[in-house]
């Protein structure tokens, strides 16, 4: 009854890799225990060189977390969201961290509306300005486009290119095959809880590899 | 069949046997108590089941300390186990302690700290069960069921501090010059507790043993899916 | 960010929440005069003194207008995964029981404070005096230290805001009869030393369940 099972996985800087598989593969508790909101009852994770316990505070600091979760208080304004979490990571000139942060998601006028007033999509532009606040170096999403509507899609696509762009590593768990293709450099593919598959992402085309999806999906389950 | 199965089925036959020897000292060859009369005999039973279920919660909280700090499946097993087995010998404690104040007092409660301490326990356990009945991951139903009995427990002393100091009206059968029974009542009452506590094992093994089952269960039928 | 720094942090959010929705203090309010008009009527038909049953009277509106309040806090960390929010944070986790506990103890604060001069009314007992007021608190840290542990564990599960009191009412039963019992006392003129002992078994309480649920609130965090 295990979520994983002999998952062995490694990250380099700067890697894209989008994680792919069905419902219940273990794609959420994989990304759980990489966020530090799981532990494993088995194995190790290192980040950067460091053993992450669910205890180790620093690790934080290097990973921001999307979800389909936003992580926002629906009473505080998106502003006052902001600036509790760049006073939680420390983040000097909280304030003007946080509207400009709220600029390049494009609600920088709705700065002072309360996070409960804004459409699903905001809401998540504002949980991806929240994630990269403090430049996390690690990026993991969790279904992040579920829901969206294109505005918001927009936005999280630039924020992921620029990520990319800027060296960052990413991870994504997605069952969109087509957007999580789009940028990634590596591709994985969880099933049943093992790792079924694993390559670069290069020449890929998303006819090819849905008919891989496929195979590994329904040839793979026990 | 398996050596495990041979012992838990001497260990019940055991209980039986023990058992029969508790009612006979304690109906029988136990004499008939001065003040009270027969109604005295309720002691033989509510005291070792007021232990035993005592007992059981002590079990419930060191396997919830064990679950937090090891993991793993069988602490939690246990202190499940326990918990529940505690809150039936918690019910029979409350019941014959009402009877005793019936026939006694001709009153069905009195506020005594060990009886209504036990009721606060009980109530405390009633909790734990109707948590444990609201969560469905196994994983965060043992934290929290630990979270609770550890919780629980530790609360037994400071409620019965508090209530002691609020009432009282127990018999008292044990003070400190000593144990005022007869050493024929004694023997009785040490066959009783002695039988309640195999009775008590066996009950512990046997619950925890059809925990197992379930979830092997459990786990055949995830698997056909 | 510093353990203090970090529990203001987060107890100033709880604040500002509470300032715009003013939905705890709402809902402790009234419910607490609902509990004590419902006990003045149950009470009046019977008993000779009212004054008589007043400690008794107060402290459960305290302790079930405790329970909704430590519920809509706990409820709103779960809304949209707050508290996993606060979780990815570099911060050290007790201190999110401790800003937790503490915002909850001011709120149940903030309620009684309201609670007293309108009990003071309707019990015609005067609850409006200094020396009570270390029962207050000695009473509400205990509810508020052990109600923020179980109402974080009451959320996450299905029964949810009914499981709060079922939880937490059997486990305060001292607390309760302590802080009733010392309340009493100091109505009836016997001076904080004459309730020494009362106290004495809230200070013990406190200490215990503090720290306890201190250390098993992690526990309650994790996954």
């Amino acid at each position: 009854m295990a979520a994983l099972r002999g998952v062995d996985l490694r990250l380099d800087e700067g890697d894209f890799l989008t994680l792919f598989g069905p419902n219940g593969a273990g794609k959420t508790t994989l990304i759980r225990i990489l966020a530090t909101l799981a532990r494993p009852t088995a194995g190790h994770v290192r980040i950067g060189g460091l053993e992450v316990r669910q205890g180790t505070a620093e690790v934080r600091r290097w990973i921001g977390v999307v979800s389909h979760q936003t992580f926002l208080y629906g009473d505080l304004t998106a502003e006052e969201n902001l600036l509790l979490y760049a006073r939680l990571y420390g983040l000097p000139d909280a304030r003007t961290r946080a509207a400009q942060a709220l600029q390049r998601v494009a609600l920088g006028h709705r700065a002072s509306d309360p996070v409960r007033t804004l459409s699903r999509g905001m809401q998540q532009r504002v949980a991806i300005a929240r994630a990269v606040l403090h430049g996390p170096k690690i990026l993991l999403l969790d279904e992040p486009y579920s829901g969206l509507d294109q505005h918001a899609a927009a936005s999280l696509t630039a924020t992921l290119q620029e990520m990319a762009s800027l060296g960052r590593t990413v991870l994504m768990a997605t069952h969109d095959l087509e957007q999580g293709l789009q940028l990634a450099s590596r591709v994985a593919i969880l099933s049943g809880g093992r790792l079924a598959h694993e390559g670069r992402a290069a020449g890929l085309d998303a006819a090819g590899f849905r008919r891989l999806y496929m195979d590994v999906v329904e040839g793979g389950a026990a | 069949m398996k050596t495990r199965e041979w012992a838990g089925l001497a260990l019940t036959g055991l209980s039986a046997l023990a058992m029969m020897a508790a009612i006979y000292a304690a109906l029988v060859y136990a004499p008939t108590e001065r003040v009270m009369g027969a109604l005295q005999r309720i002691f033989y039973f509510h005291v070792p089941v007021a232990v035993v279920a005592f007992l059981s919660f002590g079990v419930s909280f060191v396997a919830s300390i064990g679950y937090l700090a090891r993991g793993g499946r069988r602490w939690d097993q246990v202190a499940y186990a326990a918990a529940e087995i505690g809150e039936v010998f918690a019910s029979l404690v409350i019941l014959t302690g009402m009877m005793w104040a019936r026939a006694a007092w001709n009153t069905w409660w009195t506020w005594d700290p060990r009886l209504t301490t036990t009721l606060v326990l009980w109530l405390i356990y009633a909790g734990y069960l109707i948590l444990r009945g609201s969560v469905e991951d196994e994983i965060r139903r043992a934290r929290y069921s630990a979270v609770v009995a550890i919780l629980g427990f530790l609360d037994v002393p400071v409620v019965f501090m508090a209530i002691r100091w609020w009432r009282t009206i127990h018999p008292v059968v044990f003070d400190s010059s000593g144990v005022n029974l007869e050493p024929a009542m004694l023997s009785a009452f040490l066959i009783s507790l002695a039988a309640f506590v195999i009775l008590y094992v066996a009950l512990l093994l046997a619950r925890v043993r059809q925990e197992s089952l379930a979830d092997e269960v459990e786990f055949l039928r995830r698997r056909v899916q | 960010m510093s353990f203090l720094r970090t529990t203001w942090a987060l107890v100033a959010k709880d604040l500002a929440v509470e300032r715009r929705t003013r939905e705890s203090l709402n809902v402790m309010f009234i419910f607490s005069v609902m509990v004590v008009v419902i006990l003045n009527f149950a009470f009046e038909l019977r008993v000779e003194n009212v004054g008589q049953v007043a400690p008794g009277a107060l402290w459960v509106a305290f302790a079930f207008a405790g329970v909704l309040g430590l519920n809509r806090s706990l409820a709103r960390e779960r809304e949209n995964g707050c508290l996993e929010g606060l979780m990815l944070a570099p911060v050290d986790r007790n201190a999110i029981f401790v800003a937790k506990a503490a915002a909850n103890l001011l709120f149940m604060a903030g309620a009684e404070a309201i609670v007293l001069p309108l009990f003071t009314v309707l019990f015609g007992v005067n609850v409006l005096r200094p020396d009570l007021l270390i029962v207050l608190l000695l009473g509400t840290l205990g509810l508020a230290a052990v109600g923020t542990l179980l109402a974080a564990l009451a959320v996450h599960t299905r029964a949810r805001d009914v499981l709060l009191p079922i939880l937490l009412l059997p486990v305060s039963v001292p607390l309760l009869i302590a802080a009733a019992k010392a309340t009493g006392g100091l109505l009836d003129g016997a001076g904080l030393a004459g309730v020494a002992g009362w106290l004495q078994l809230l200070g013990v309480y406190d200490a215990v369940f503090v720290a306890v649920s201190y250390l098993l609130f992690e526990y309650v965090l994790e996954e």
